[in-house]
């Protein structure tokens, strides 16, 4: 039974983004996920996890009540695919590394069972946790997904060869024909929301009311310097594009993109060259195109880039006498 | 161009692309497949898929009927075999579009046979953990589980790998040394006697131990030159013993080692077999099944890296989920 890990909920501000400076994402920041919290209407628990008085790790919860208790990181509704456990330094050594995160989840357990009695909870961890196993032997659900990175490590011609032809081709393509890429501000960002929302009602998905537009403006306004909006433009209108977020050494696509139909023009292909030639001349090393890996057609449009797909995995508990809905229940939630 | 899975005859056709794919263990060779279908009563399908006219990979298929239905896998089960699946020509080297591209249209076709052609109700693989990218399984609705294996790097030499043992495992090694236990290479013979401690192990656990003796000493004989047997003893008799398949780069310590009164003996067997392993040029030392907490704690003693595998399977209907369900409740709680 682990005895020496103690969890807390942190308060200090400071301390908590000073833990996820190295290892964590932008997401993982106390700014974000106090704006995650006001949007998801949810109950932020910014858990940390203590041996002695040595900080292992990090995790942000959130907690919807209603008739069932749901506990996420990340919540739906927040634009984010994956939060999860941050730890606050590197493992020389596989089996501290298993030990230590084997406790910490035994121990999470008895907090999410003493605090909020039946629930579900789904934590997503980013790409670079690949042990899942003591979330296995937690009795949780784990399932693979796939986000794709581009290593910026390469000279900037071996990129672009290494890009399908096609996609070479509609870049050449779409510079002929004048469109332009920008750094954009909140009125892009916001075009580019509005092409979202439009795009989700074209599918026959009905989008949320206002679109996320409080959401992604308190966003903008509190993380100026970390998001890079990629507007490509046509005559002045913004008819492509994307919004970016630095972190460390990665650039994230995070949000965009939208399907376009403008005849022989592609500007989310233009919009996503531009961005790595940008991330490149700034010095990151990596630059994902955030995905689940879930949908077959964006998979296939992102691999023309030539990504690496980057695993990263969803974990689904169920804790209390949701544990006897166990397998079916947990493979819906996914 | 089209996908197509086409059954292949041709033996040597098929272990050149063993050898030449990433995808592919010991496990993968014609003859060990050919010793699962003529022993243990599976239906081998042995699948070549083209891509228009040329040979894109290969994916060993095995089908068993029983009662009103039909079960395909790759590997079956009780076989001793970690891992199967698709295994791709020249994968490495493609672009991502199109390894994303062949990979989906081979897994496609595999789906369409088994589900289509063969009638399977149920279809279940084990993927090599060179192969990371399930995606093409997820979009037709598998289900997919997480396996996990071990991987030591010993192209650092001797030296280093005792180094970096956790000094729980050096000092085990010594002890088993001073307490006078002494290591041999085996014979495919001493199988047998491999065999059945571990039967007395499974016993004393309380399971059945469902792998069938003839057919491993059959699989022994076959491939004498790359199976090795690593073998401890004390006053001349055999405390443990482990076999290891040797397959390119690779050293993998398959069966054997069971829990005994002899204690530290499966410290210093492991230590020699790696030792061994180093000294005849061998740069990667495998365990499968990580994934066990307890076998997990001692394996990584070893210092090993993880490696993350995948298992997919499919049901037809929703019944044999069920079924399978029921299945696993007699395997595990009432030994049946």
């Amino acid at each position: 039974m682990p005895v020496n890990i103690r969890i807390e909920i942190a308060r200090d501000r400071n301390m908590w983004n000073e833990a996820v400076q190295h290892h964590g994402t932008i997401f993982h920041t106390w700014e974000w996920l106090k704006c995650i919290e006001r949007q998801t209407k949810t109950k932020l628990y910014p858990i940390e996890a203590y041996i002695g008085d040595e900080l292992l790790c990090v995790l942000p919860i959130f907690v919807r009540k209603s008739l069932l208790t749901m506990v996420f990181s990340p919540p739906p509704k927040s634009l984010l695919l994956y939060l999860g456990v941050v730890f606050t330094k590197q493992y020389g050594n596989l089996r501290k590394f298993e030990r230590a995160f084997e406790d910490f989840v035994a121990v999470l357990n008895d907090f999410i069972s003493s605090e909020f009695g039946s629930c579900i909870v789904r934590i997503r961890s980013p790409p670079f946790v690949h042990d899942l196993r003591p979330f296995k032997w937690g009795g949780y659900l784990v399932t693979p997904h796939y986000t794709l990175s581009i290593d910026l490590g390469r000279e900037l011609n071996e990129i672009w060869s290494s890009f399908d032809k096609k996609v070479r081709n509609n870049i050449r393509k779409t510079e002929r024909e004048g469109c332009l890429v920008e750094l954009g501000e909140w009125k892009e960002l916001d075009r580019l929301r509005v092409m979202i929302a439009e795009r989700f009602t074209a599918q026959g998905m009905k989008p949320t009311k206002g679109y996320y537009r409080e959401y992604l403006l308190e966003l903008f306004r509190e993380f100026h310097e970390n998001m890079k909006v990629f507007a490509a433009k046509l005559d002045g209108e913004v008819v492509g594009g994307f919004v970016g977020l630095t972190f460390r050494d990665r650039f994230l696509l995070w949000i965009g993109i939208p399907r376009v139909s403008l005849k022989g023009m592609y500007p989310n292909d233009l919009a996503i060259w531009e961005g790595i030639k940008w991330a490149k001349e700034n010095g990151y090393r990596y630059f994902e195109i955030m995905d689940a890996g879930d949908d077959s057609r964006l998979s296939r449009y992102k691999s023309q880039f030539n990504p690496k797909p980057e695993l990263w995995f969803s974990a689904i508990g169920l804790f209390g006498w949701l544990r006897f809905l166990s397998s079916p229940l947990k493979r819906f939630l996914r | 161009m089209r996908f197509h899975a086409e059954i292949s005859h041709d033996a040597n056709f098929w272990n050149e692309i063993v050898i030449a794919s990433e995808h592919t263990h010991l496990f993968h060779r014609w003859e060990w497949l050919k010793t699962v279908e003529n022993r243990l009563g599976f239906k081998f399908h042995p699948l070549v898929i083209y891509k228009g006219s040329t040979p894109v990979g290969i994916y060993p298929v095995f089908s068993k009927s029983k009662y009103f239905y039909k079960f395909a896998f790759s590997p079956p089960p009780y076989t001793g075999i970690s891992y199967l699946g698709p295994a791709l020509v020249d994968y490495a080297d493609l672009k991502e579009d199109k390894r994303l591209s062949i990979l989906k249209g081979l897994v496609e076709s595999v789906d369409k046979f088994v589900f289509s052609e063969l009638g399977a109700s149920y279809f279940l693989t084990n993927v090599s953990p060179n192969l990371k990218d399930v995606r093409p399984y997820k979009w037709l609705n598998y289900d997919i589980d997480l396996i996990f294996h071990y991987i030591l790097d010993i192209s650092r030499g001797v030296e280093n790998v005792w180094k970096g043992f956790k000094k729980e495992a050096r000092e085990n090694v010594k002890k088993a040394i001073k307490w006078g236990f002494k290591f041999e290479m085996g014979e495919p013979d001493d199988i047998k006697t491999i065999y059945e401690m571990l039967k007395g192990r499974y016993k004393e656990q309380g399971l059945k131990m469902k792998i069938n003796l003839s057919y491993l000493r059959e699989i022994c004989d076959l491939f004498s030159d790359s199976i090795k047997i690593f073998l401890c003893r004390r006053d001349g008799e055999v405390v443990t013993g482990i076999v290891a398949l040797c397959f390119k780069d690779r050293i993998s310590f398959w069966i054997g080692g069971a829990k005994s009164d002899a204690k530290y003996a499966n410290d210093l067997i492991h230590w020699e077999a790696i030792k061994w392993a180093c000294e005849n040029g061998f740069k990667y030392y495998e365990e499968f099944g990580a994934g066990t907490e307890r076998l997990a704690r001692f394996k990584s003693k070893f210092n090993p890296d993880l490696v993350v595998a995948f298992s997919v399977k499919k049901y037809r209907s929703f019944h044999v989920r069920i079924l399978e369900g029921i299945y696993k409740l007699g395997r595990n709680y009432l030994n049946i």
